[in-house]
């Protein structure tokens, strides 16, 4: 049986030998390769963040803004008698699916175009017209929770999300809106 | 009597402050690029918001009236939005519970579109 000696190069790590500084500058460029790539990292989180929170705003916006355009009132019913009540519920239905479909740039199936967190199909889960008279007590609570004091709109939709690592999921959106006439001093005159 | 003071240019000094400056470099670049897409995200918002408030304003108007467009024109102009273009916007009177829409294209810092598109109904 032989033994064969395994001979090691001696290496030279005393401070300031060249073999020292060469490893200490491998070290620094890697400590500053990852703190850039993790400050990177967290700046994309941030701003996708930053983005969802825009989109979230803009969604209730538009759902707001298609709530108001769906609430016409009969103007008739309120010349003769100053009640505000929304009296045509289909038409009322079809002017709320026009106005979410502009707003929130969707095809004629309820498709998102070119959203960043919309990833399929909008549906229109509620849609519950309130007529209220003024002055009634009646203690109306809408699906969010809120209490319906005057004639209004509660409108839900629900839509696929998009997030990050193909994380997806299905999100549901409500909101109220209230009709209130507003009487202009001259007419009171 | 003169003493000549030599200075001794250590190996791997030079190595680590370009290893330090190419980090340097790289996090300028990074904060640079996220500035400015921040930029970008808060300018599209303030668009957002103001085509949100000129939707309301034609609501009550019933349409987007000269004086209104003269302003949002110009408040556009002042969010360096250019190229503007209000096609498709309802510029004549719409009776109570007709459609109305607010359209809006243009360019941020000349490169980036961005498409505003309100819709909603007349009340007024």
């Amino acid at each position: 049986m032989s033994f064969m000696k395994i001979r090691h190069l001696q290496q030279n790590t005393e401070p300031g030998s060249k073999n020292q500084i060469r490893e200490s500058g491998s070290i620094t460029l890697v400590t500053g390769i990852f703190v850039v790539l993790f400050i990177a990292i967290l700046l994309c989180i941030q701003l996708q963040f930053w983005v969802f929170q825009l989109q979230n705003m803009y969604l209730e916006d538009a759902l707001a803004a298609s709530g108001l355009a769906s609430a016409i009132i009969d103007i008739e019913e309120y010349g003769i008698s100053k009640k505000v009540i929304i009296n045509d519920y289909e038409q009322a239905y079809a002017t709320f699916c026009d106005a979410v479909k502009d707003n929130l740039n969707l095809d004629e199936n309820f498709y998102c175009r070119n959203s960043f967190l919309i990833d399929g199909q909008v549906k229109v889960e509620k849609y519950i017209v309130y007529n209220i008279e003024e002055g009634s007590n009646e203690n109306i609570v809408a699906p969010n929770g809120k209490r319906v004091t005057n004639t209004g709109i509660y409108s839900e939709i629900s839509f696929p999300v998009r997030g990050p690592f193909g994380f997806r999921t299905t999100a549901h959106k409500g909101k109220l809106v209230d009709v209130v006439a507003r009487v202009n001093e001259e007419e009171l005159d | 009597m003169c003493k000549i003071v030599r200075i001794k240019c250590q190996n791997g000094n030079v190595g680590e402050l370009i290893t330090t400056c190419i980090c340097l470099l790289m996090l300028t670049i990074l904060m640079t690029a996220y500035l400015d897409n921040v930029a970008m995200l808060e300018k599209k918002t303030r668009i957002e918001q103001l085509a949100r408030r000129y939707i309301l304003v034609m609501e009550t108007e019933g349409y987007l009236s000269a004086t209104s467009k003269i302003e949002l024109l110009h408040e556009l102009e002042e969010l360096d939005a250019k190229e503007i273009s209000l096609d498709g916007t309802t510029l004549t009177p719409a009776g109570y519970g007709q459609p109305i829409t607010l359209r809006i294209r243009g360019k941020i810092k000349d490169n980036y579109e961005f498409y505003e598109n309100k819709a909603s109904t007349a009340k007024y």
